[in-house]
């Protein structure tokens, strides 16, 4: 009787080893398999988003989220909502360039990007307005000399 | 007779139960033994995770590999830098062995995208002062636009399918580009931009700053 208690008492201690140990084997199976998946680049901007940052004037930022979402095959014909905000970062591309191109008096250069602006405000929707505030911020930086350039660093993100 | 037979039962019970305990315990250790193996064998496939990943994720690159081409000439074709680039980034192309020859036209398009973007931003939205002075953006921009040039010349240890042909090509459009965007918004001259390949990125920064005033 109590050899029998003894030994009930080894098998609950076993038990519970083995219990944990089992546990332990999944957790890191588990994670072994978590680790060791590929990983897709999953980042996706909605269109709000992008929208948010033009009109706060964060061009560069509303820019890379849609590269971002081009990169990733999220393009206008996924969601007509993309349409507009895309065409405003595709505005603003070009007439960065255009800015470049007519500073340095590069005229064929300003007129291949002039077109893509053109074509960029067509498809800007209920958004056309935005084009006149994205020539402005580009165009004032050429300003810059007059106004001096530490004022360039006012400006708050 | 009776006593030698008690004791005979008596004996015989006690090898059965002391077999069956030492059974029992083998079986015990056994067991103990394998999860403890399997846990060990599970751990170093823990610590293996990433290279697993990486490998998989390296296979998968050589199955695309045609898809991945055919979108990157496409991009090259239209010098559509940041597109180029962010198609890299996003299907984790960069600094695979898989795409090894387009290493300089990927660390390029990078750098070039650091010039654009510092730029535009510094142009569009200025400077957070608590964070970075104008200067340090200067010098920011001048370190990638002097890492676009570097990475253009071919060092000895290159493979030439890296920097010739089509991605050549494509490389010194990225070197145009990033000059148009430095004459554009700096300011800098044509005899300026020549000899940016033999400053150091301390006086490009300063003549970044200087631009920006002229």
């Amino acid at each position: 009787m109590k050899r029998q208690k003894t030994s009930g008492k080894r098998f609950s201690l076993f038990g519970l080893l083995v219990t944990l140990l089992s546990f332990l084997l999944v957790a890191l199976l588990v994670t072994a398999a978590v680790r060791s998946r590929p990983r897709s680049y999953e980042y996706k901007a909605e269109p709000s988003a992008i929208l948010y940052d033009l009109q706060k004037g964060r061009y560069v930022s509303a820019l890379d989220s849609v590269r971002g979402n081009r990169a990733m095959g999220i393009d206008e014909t996924v969601n007509a909502d993309y349409a507009a905000p895309y065409a405003a970062c595709d505005y603003f591309e070009a007439c960065s360039y255009y800015e470049a191109c007519r500073r340095t008096g590069d005229a064929a250069g300003a007129s291949v990007y002039e077109a893509k602006m053109n074509a960029a405000y067509e498809n800007m929707g209920t958004l056309q307005f935005m084009a006149q505030e994205i020539r402005d911020a580009l165009e004032q930086t050429g300003r810059a000399g007059e106004d001096g350039a530490a004022e360039m660093g006012t400006g708050e993100k | 007779m009776r006593a030698y037979e008690q004791d005979f039962e008596s004996t015989k019970s006690e090898v059965l139960e002391n077999t069956s305990r030492l059974g029992r315990r083998t079986v015990r250790i056994a067991v103990t033994a394998v999860l403890v193996a399997l846990c060990a064998v599970a751990f170093v496939l823990c610590l293996m995770g990433d290279d697993i990943r990486y490998a998989r994720q390296e296979k998968q690159i050589v199955r695309d590999r045609a898809v991945h081409e055919s979108q990157l000439h496409d991009y090259m074709d239209r010098t559509d830098i940041l597109g180029l680039y962010e198609y890299a980034s996003s299907h984790r192309l960069t600094y695979t062995e898989a795409m090894r020859e387009y290493d300089k036209v990927f660390s390029a398009s990078m750098y070039y995208r650091y010039v654009y973007e510092y730029t535009m931003e510094l142009m569009t939205e200025g400077v957070n002062e608590r964070y970075e002075s104008v200067g340090q953006r200067c010098e920011s921009i001048a370190k990638s636009a002097l890492s676009v040039y570097e990475t253009r010349t071919p060092q000895t240890y290159d493979k030439p399918e890296t920097y010739e042909g089509e991605k050549g090509e494509y490389l010194d459009r990225v070197v145009s580009q990033t000059e148009l965007i430095l004459r554009g918004y700096f300011h800098l001259t044509e005899e300026e931009t020549t000899g940016i390949p033999e400053m150091t990125h301390s006086r490009l920064a300063v003549l970044l700053e200087e631009g920006l005033a002229r």
